[in-house]
């Protein structure tokens, strides 16, 4: 076997291009990691974030024993957390799905799914903003460090999912803890 | 490298190009069979008031169709009610009046109209209205999409569950007209009419102004 200046160089930059390669591979999140994985933004009460379909920022949220909405009443053993907050969609038509918003506890346990009285945030007009509102029932426990998940799609966490961090401490929580009698649900509200 | 280099691979490198062009081809594969065929994403700009949308498509019936649909938009003008809707504070309605045409024989139940503004924002018939009549104490602004045939002829249709055909006693005209309304908000006038049956076709027509 004959070793010419070419064939170094190009035994070279064959390892140089496997070490590189190599690299990059333990760089990049592995499908395993990414698959299901959604594009997250995290937010605050108050902060808008622009997200696929829209803009979506909550506004606040208060605690009550029973929500009211549409003629209908539902009642808990815990507490209603009612949640506040602005949807605008962009470009086109987008309603925002309520029965995706997730609340998150600290330890984990996740609140949500369809309302006991109907919670609904549309149609989501471009450039006509809607106050709208999501309750979660939750135990008091739940409530110091929760987070809402408020996905952009449908059926899935595959996409934007604003993480709103509701910034209940200790002396919040025992405030909400202590809930209000009702809350009247008022449906979405157009704000153009 | 050396140019004996580029002569050995010279026809390797060339392979190289189809190859990296298949590479994205198969990767699109989910864009192109599951993304855009459940989105408005094949338009046909009439670049006029007056277009023809044609599409194949599968019906309930499992079985393949034609449309072919000539439509014209007759005006699209502000107004201050329309029916007993009117826009919310800040916002305008705008009532849409268009004439289609088609051969009696086609399903033309329940179409998709919007409106697009200059910035191609897309704006549906939902949404922005209350009572035209502040005393109103039955009003409703929820709306139902637009039925887009005649109501006493609406022409055959496919059942959802069965896949059967129903065949109307009195057939469809050939032409007939539909009026609709939609709310954009003050300072955005319509420039366009969308208007489709089943994703991804769909008709883009101008307004006159």
């Amino acid at each position: 076997m004959k070793f010419t200046r070419e064939g170094l160089l190009t035994l070279l930059i064959v390892v140089a291009a496997l070490f590189v390669g190599s690299r990059v591979v333990q760089l990049i999140p592995s499908s395993d990691e990414q698959f299901g994985r959604p594009f997250e933004h995290h937010a605050a009460v108050g902060e808008a974030t622009e997200i696929r379909t829209g803009t979506v920022k909550v506004t606040g949220f208060d605690s009550a024993v029973e929500i009211e909405g549409h003629g209908a009443v539902a009642a808990s053993t815990a507490l209603f957390l009612v949640v506040d907050f602005e949807w605008l969609a962009k470009d086109q038509p987008h309603l925002f799905s309520v029965t995706e918003i997730v609340l998150q506890a600290a330890d984990g346990r996740r609140f949500g799914g369809p309302a006991p009285v109907v919670a609904a945030c549309l149609p989501g007009q471009p450039h006509i903003k809607l106050a709208c509102q999501a309750p979660f029932e939750v135990p008091a426990d739940a409530l110091e460090g929760a987070t809402l998940r408020m996905p952009a799609a449908t059926h899935t966490e595959r996409d934007d999912v604003v993480i709103v961090d509701l910034g209940i401490d200790a002396a919040r929580a025992a405030e909400l803890a202590k809930p209000k009698d009702r809350i009247k649900m008022t449906g979405a509200v157009e704000l153009p | 490298m050396t140019r004996a280099w580029w002569r050995r691979n010279f026809w390797w490198m060339v392979a190289l190009v189809p190859a990296l062009v298949l590479a994205l081809a198969t990767s699109s594969f989910r864009l192109v069979n599951l993304y855009l065929p459940w989105e408005w994403s094949r338009p046909t700009v009439a670049g006029a008031s007056v277009g023809t949308l044609e599409q194949r498509y599968n019906a309930h019936d499992g079985k393949e169709h034609d449309r072919k649909v000539t439509v014209e938009v007759l005006s699209v003008k502000s107004v201050p009610r329309f029916e007993d809707h009117a826009a919310i504070v800040g916002a305008t309605l705008w009532e849409v009046q268009l004439r289609l045409s088609a051969s009696p024989d086609q399903d033309l139940k329940h179409c998709t109209i919007e409106l697009v503004d200059a910035e191609g924002t897309r704006y549906g018939f939902e949404g922005g209205r209350r009572a035209a009549d502040p005393d109103d104490r039955f009003y409703s602004s929820t709306v139902s999409a637009p039925y887009c045939v005649p109501e006493d002829t609406p022409g055959p249709t496919v059942d959802g569950f069965t896949g059967e055909w129903s065949e109307p006693e009195v057939p469809r005209p050939e032409s007939w007209e539909l009026r609709t309304a939609m709310v954009l908000p003050d300072g955005y006038e319509p420039v366009q009419v969308r208007i489709g049956w089943k994703m991804p076709e769909y008709l883009v027509l101008d307004i006159d102004s």
